[in-house]
């Protein structure tokens, strides 16, 4: 319990945190949204006219508070191109954005942890090295080449095998689902298969620790072939560490995905974002950032607490202490 | 079960780990092997049963009452173990589960061998918990949680549980103080006799090996120099090797 509030109280001050840097960094930016909207060439009274009517003229210290007064009541602000609000900007990006997050940590996640089982297990030379070699290729390929060479191979059009269309999303959003899912394959493919090799070296590699563990040979000795002891048993070990990689696999995802949906002309949040910030759509792309750096430390918040909860040997050592 | 080992050699790498050894275990026999550390005892142990590392190489012959373990197929020997072999590992602290309950690493062998409901699996942990003097609570905790004699029993009833024919106990005792050792060491000997299985125990100590064996095997860099009744092997060590354990012993006796 104390975990949990110490946690929470750190959570508070990274993000309270993140949000001076984030208010900071904007207003170093080069570029005035208000020359931007008025037009190169207006006269500059026209700019500080628009500068006043967006609140741009209050102090700092000003901006920032009514920012945060805003951010608290849950009113993150308006987009000042569009007048639309960036929460429901957000949300309709994030529509794309999130379904194509899980559904590159599944085949992450299936990619990597079967692969890293099978790897373990495998006892032949070639196959020891096909493993090897997949784990090094796939783990430092670049997003965008990746995502490159699956278009090249699977896309409608240009592919060699036209499977999956390789840009954009469907006007109608999930309205067609059927549509919105072939959109979202190559893509999520591209940052599966890429995190999916990293997280199956490291799933390796931690099997193989464990496999000289003493708790392995007693799960032989109590009747498991050494398979079935890695699958019981060293898998379970394991997993508290394989949360820890997932949330940062899924923090890298979100990164990752930026790139990915600008190569596939997704509208997503990555992509969004890099629009409001060429505009600068200073209102917007800030508490958009404020979002995904929330959405990060919650990411780790939780990753923290599954891993307690995982691992008995955590929870016992914070009893101690209290 | 009977044991008859003929010729064991056991080979890592470029090491030689383990050559030419012997060993009998009659029926409901209780044998002791007892070296200094790092002469082979352990490999020795998880030779028997297929659970040498990876890339030890085994030749010779392990027959456990009829069954040749040396270059037996895996699932034969998963099926050996837990259920006519019951396995007490040197350190129990490393070899208990860390990440699950004593009860469910006890009942282990069970759910693996054989078709239980989960009340009567509950029924058999908990009798075996009373058996090995733990508390029936301590199922529920984890082994973290435990003390040092506490996991040691906790990891004799994971042996224990399916009343196998053979127990092989590597160093059960190591870890504890001389009292609990005793301890431990009496209550091993009474649940052995108890159920009629035979006992390897394992020890670089010979005032443990007095109260747990009639008979003995000493090692030496991996090859047994001297045999014999245990109380022989105490009174009169023919082999400097054997000479030295005992003093060792005798020393650790009169502190
Ligand atoms: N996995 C391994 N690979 C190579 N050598 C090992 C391995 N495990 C143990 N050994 C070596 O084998 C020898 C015998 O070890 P062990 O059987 O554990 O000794 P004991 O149980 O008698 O103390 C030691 O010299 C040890 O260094
Ligand atoms: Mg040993």
């Amino acid at each position: 319990m104390r975990f949990l509030i110490r946690r929470l109280v750190s959570f508070a001050v990274a993000l309270l945190g993140l949000s001076v840097v984030i208010f900071a960094a904007l207003r170093i930016l080069p570029g005035d949204v208000a020359v931007v909207m008025a037009g190169l060439n207006s006269p500059p009274g026209r700019v500080a006219q628009l500068r006043a009517e967006m609140g741009l003229n209050r102090p700092l210290p000003q901006q920032y508070i009514d920012w945060m007064a805003g951010l608290l009541t849950g009113d993150y602000g308006k987009s000042m191109l569009t007048g639309q609000s960036v929460t429901s900007m957000v949300v309709e990006r994030a529509s794309i954005t999130f379904p194509l997050i899980i559904f590159g940590l599944l085949i992450a996640s299936a990619v990597g942890l079967g692969l890293g089982v099978a790897a373990s297990l495998a006892t032949g030379n070639g196959v020891r090295t096909f493993f090897r070699v997949f784990g090094i290729v796939g783990g430092s390929i670049p997003a965008l080449w990746g995502g490159l060479l699956l278009v090249l191979l699977f896309a409608r059009g240009v592919g060699l095998i036209g499977l999956f269309p390789s840009q954009g999303f469907p006007q109608e959003g999930w309205g067609s689902p059927g549509a919105a899912f072939a959109s979202l394959v190559l893509p999520a493919l591209t940052v599966g298969l890429i995190d999916g090799a990293s997280l199956m070296r490291y799933t390796r590699s931690a099997l193989a620790d464990v496999m000289h563990n003493g708790c392995m040979i007693e799960a032989m000795a109590c009747g498991y072939t050494r398979a079935q002891a890695l699958i019981h048993v060293g898998l379970r070990v394991i997993v508290p560490q394989l949360v820890s990689v997932a949330g940062l696999m899924f923090a890298n995802m979100v990164t990752g995905v930026m790139v990915i949906e600008n190569l596939f002309a997704l509208p997503g949040v990555g992509s969004g974002l890099i629009a409001d910030l060429g505009d600068r759509d200073l209102i917007a792309v800030q508490s958009e950032l404020f979002m995904l750096a929330a959405f990060f430390l919650l990411v780790g918040l939780f990753v923290d607490v599954l891993h307690r909860v995982l691992d008995p040997r955590l929870r016992r050592s914070s009893e101690g202490r209290m | 079960m009977s044991v008859s080992i003929r010729d064991l050699g056991i080979v890592i790498g470029s090491q030689t780990l383990v050559s030419d050894v012997d060993l009998d275990i009659a029926d409901g026999e209780r044998v002791g092997l007892i070296g200094s550390s790092g002469s082979g005892k352990s490999m020795i142990s998880k030779a028997m049963l297929g659970l040498t590392p990876d890339d030890a190489v085994l030749s010779g012959s392990v027959n456990l009452s009829g069954v040749e373990a040396v270059g037996a197929d895996e699932v034969t020997l998963a099926d050996l173990r837990g259920r006519y072999v019951g396995t007490i590992l040197q350190d129990p602290f490393s070899s208990l589960n860390p990440v699950t309950t004593v009860g469910r690493q006890i009942e282990l062998p069970l759910r693996l061998h054989y078709r239980l409901s989960k009340a009567e699996r509950a029924g058999r942990v908990r009798r075996m918990l009373a058996k090995v003097g733990l508390d029936a609570g301590l199922a529920d905790r984890h082994p973290n949680e435990l003390s040092g004699g506490q996991a040691q029993r906790a990891a004799i009833a994971t042996a224990l549980i399916t009343s196998p024919r053979l127990i092989v106990a590597d160093e059960p005792t190591t870890a504890l103080d001389s009292i609990a050792q005793r301890q431990i060491v009496d209550l091993l000997v009474r649940l052995v006799d108890d159920s009629g299985a035979s006992m390897l125990f394992i020890t670089h100590d010979f005032s443990v090996l007095a109260r747990a064996t009639t008979r003995a095997y000493v090692l030496e860099h991996g090859r047994v120099v001297e045999s014999g009744a245990t109380s022989d092997l105490l009174a009169k060590p023919s082999t400097p090797q054997a000479g030295r354990l005992v003093g060792a012993a005798r020393k650790l006796a009169l502190e």
